[in-house]
């Protein structure tokens, strides 16, 4: 083999090594030790064990509330995207210039501290605030309610934070499809519900994907939030292991606990990245028996 | 000018100061002393650590930590013989003096021993067979708490939090230790070993009632100055403020009891600076520190209530207030000292108050 080649061959490893050791750094070695705490109730060094894991499947409430965090965050991820998609259509076909401006002031409520955007949305969601005064204007809510202090502050806060991020990977999925398959099928005589439900839909379902699955697994490992604004009812198991990690100096049955977490969160994130595949190939099992029958 | 027999002995106090500055001074010339304690919380007060230099000759290096585990990690982790003095609150003296972290106090070499509260002095928490292993420093009450308004005529039990017409109003102190010793207040159990059980129970039932389970003062101001909330538990140093800044509000001991935490002074295991760190203590225990500390504290400094009683004594009468230091210490009532909890009972009470919160 000759030296250019060689080169050539070395090229992608050498590309890659930056990255690999940034993710070998911040995510296998950490990971590794959360498990490994995880099996070491007695601390690191001691013997190791399944009590953690028996503590957890022995006491109900552990499951429970891995189900009602997951569901949270699904939900708020929906919303999200909900929410999301018209902006994100509507920027794909505006001039540049105008995009771009727009696009500053999407952004930045996401560089803005959490805390800050947490303590904001109580001027939103108070007693006082427009926002139930609307509500109570049709009706949702009596004089002097609020939704502080509720599961639904929590969904709303998630929902404004990562708001931005779900626009942005709409946007950049929305911007590829072209002015002139529209105006094509416009030609051929599909109407603008047509439109969007045939082209404009599946060509951005993998950006709705990619979109769910990045917004959804932050929210899974939220507490602040639930902490200050979800009242007595909000707590949500990313509070749990918080808690376990600090006061309760446990940090074994803390690390047990986020790995529920992150396999209940890989779970359904792989779930909902099955779905843009399944579809296709329900699609393409339809074409082909049409096919055959014509 | 009125000059009351406080306002005379606070200026005594600071007068003399400089006359056990001279005594002092240059007998440590040129040494460190490491500090580890919570941030803008009195160890690192630049004023009161000028006078330290002025007395000493040394000078004060400060490292933080962010939670009481947090502090015998980094004990654990190579802050023995390195750190000198450290900030332990009373709950975690016991582990730390289990885990060899600490080193026993001649309590002969604390000049303010004699002058410090005995329910402080005397208490097991601070003792692991028969030796002192920490100092104790300054002391906070979690009590009730209520709005005037709703309230023309104060209660006197902590049976208000529990009654059906405080469902909605009431703001809980989202910690496991101060919310198993109210229930226990509240039921009439002995706050250091309740009957678990029931102490579940009663928390479920309050839970009923609460709007919020808060975590830090801003948590509580927020509801509290909204009207969300009416009522609840609350630190003694946040309700003197609220009051000091015109919030109206009645920070109440109640007939059933009260609960108090406290913060300690330790030495840390084969510190080089023993004679040095001996003297912090005394200088920080020392009415002189405290009237400096409280009276003019620098930016963003945290203050709370003297466990030497002189030292409260020689506060000015407005300071003294603002932290209810007066009303804390002339308090006869029962008293649930948050004092060490084994690593078996922190868990278990833990775990009962996470089971409260998720139920």
């Amino acid at each position: 083999m000759t030296r250019r080649r060689l080169l050539q061959a070395l090229t992608t490893p050498i590309l890659l090594l930056p990255a690999a050791l940034v993710v070998a750094l911040m995510v296998v070695i950490p990971l590794a030790v959360l498990v490994w705490y995880s099996f070491a109730p007695d601390g690191p060094g001691a013997r190791l064990s399944l009590d953690s894991y028996r503590r957890m499947v022995a006491t109900p409430l552990y499951g429970r509330l891995a189900l009602k965090t997951l569901w949270t965050a699904g939900i708020a991820a929906l919303i999200t995207s909900a929410i999301a998609w018209c902006p994100a259509w509507a920027l794909s076909r505006l001039p540049a210039r105008a995009r771009n401006l727009i696009l500053l002031v999407i952004v930045i409520p996401y560089l803005t501290s959490y805390l800050l955007l947490i303590y904001s949305i109580y001027v939103v969601l108070g007693p006082g605030s427009p926002a139930m005064a609307l509500f109570r204007l049709i009706g949702f809510a009596g004089p002097g309610a609020s939704i502080l202090y509720t599961p639904t502050a929590t969904v709303v806060m998630l929902v404004y934070e990562n708001l931005p991020l779900m626009i942005f990977v709409l946007f950049s999925g929305m911007q590829r499809i072209e002015g002139t398959l529209l105006a094509a099928a416009g030609s051929l005589g599909a109407g603008r519900w047509s439109r969007i439900r045939h082209i404009v839909f599946p060509m951005s379902a993998p950006a709705l994907v990619s979109g769910l699955v990045m917004v959804f697994v932050p929210m899974g490992g939220a507490f602040v939030e639930s902490q200050i604004l979800g009242g007595p009812n909000g707590l949500l198991l990313g509070n749990v292991i918080a808690d376990q990690m600090t006061r309760a100096d446990d940090p074994s049955f803390g690390s047990a606990l986020s790995l529920l977490l992150l396999l209940g969160t890989l779970a359904l994130s792989g779930l909902v990245s099955l779905v843009g595949p399944v579809l296709e190939w329900l699609r393409s099992d339809r074409r082909t028996r049409d096919v055959r029958l014509a | 000018m009125l000059m009351t027999r406080r306002s005379i002995l606070a200026a005594g106090v600071l007068i003399a100061a400089p006359g056990f500055a001279r005594a002092q001074t240059r007998a440590f010339a040129g040494k460190t002393l490491t500090v580890a304690s919570w941030q803008n919380y009195g160890a690192d007060d630049p004023a009161t650590l000028k006078m330290f230099t002025d007395m000493t000759g040394a000078t004060v290096k400060n490292v933080f930590f962010t939670s009481e585990d947090g502090l015998l990690q980094m004990l654990r982790q190579g802050g023995v013989g390195h750190i000198d003095a450290c900030l332990p609150n009373l709950q975690y003296v016991l582990p730390g003096a289990q885990q060899s972290l600490f080193t026993p106090i001649d309590t002969a070499k604390i000049t303010t021993w004699k002058d410090l509260e005995p329910r402080f002095a005397d208490d097991p928490s601070i003792r692991l067979d028969g030796k002192v292993y920490a100092t104790p420093w300054v002391q906070g009450a979690t009590s009730l708490a209520v709005n005037p308004t709703a309230f023309p005529t104060p209660p006197k039990s902590w049976k208000v939090l529990w009654a059906p017409s405080s469902q909605g109003k009431v703001g809980f102190f989202d910690d496991p230790t101060t919310a198993i010793m109210t229930a226990a207040l509240y039921l009439g159990d002995d706050p250091q070993k309740p009957d678990l059980a029931k102490v579940r129970q009663a928390l479920l039932d309050l839970k009923k009632n609460v709007k919020l389970f808060w975590s830090s003062g801003d948590d509580w101001n927020k509801a509290y100055t909204t009207g969300a909330i009416t009522m609840g538990n609350l630190w003694s140093g946040l309700a003197g403020t609220l009051k000091t800044n015109g919030t109206a509000v009645d920070f109440i001991f109640p007939d059933d009891g009260t609960v108090v935490w406290g913060d300690t002074w330790a030495i840390v295991k084969d510190t080089p600076n023993l004679d040095l760190a001996y003297a912090w203590i005394n200088f920080v225990t020392s009415p002189a520190y405290f009237v400096q500390w409280i009276t003019k504290p620098g930016p963003n400094q945290e203050l709370a209530v003297p466990v030497n009683q002189q030292a409260v004594k020689a506060l000015p009468q407005a300071a003294s207030d603002k932290l209810m230091a007066g009303r804390l210490l002339g308090y006869t009532g029962k008293v649930a000292l948050q004092a060490g909890l084994s690593a078996a009972d922190l868990k278990k009470w833990t775990q009962l108050w996470e089971e409260v919160k998720a139920s």
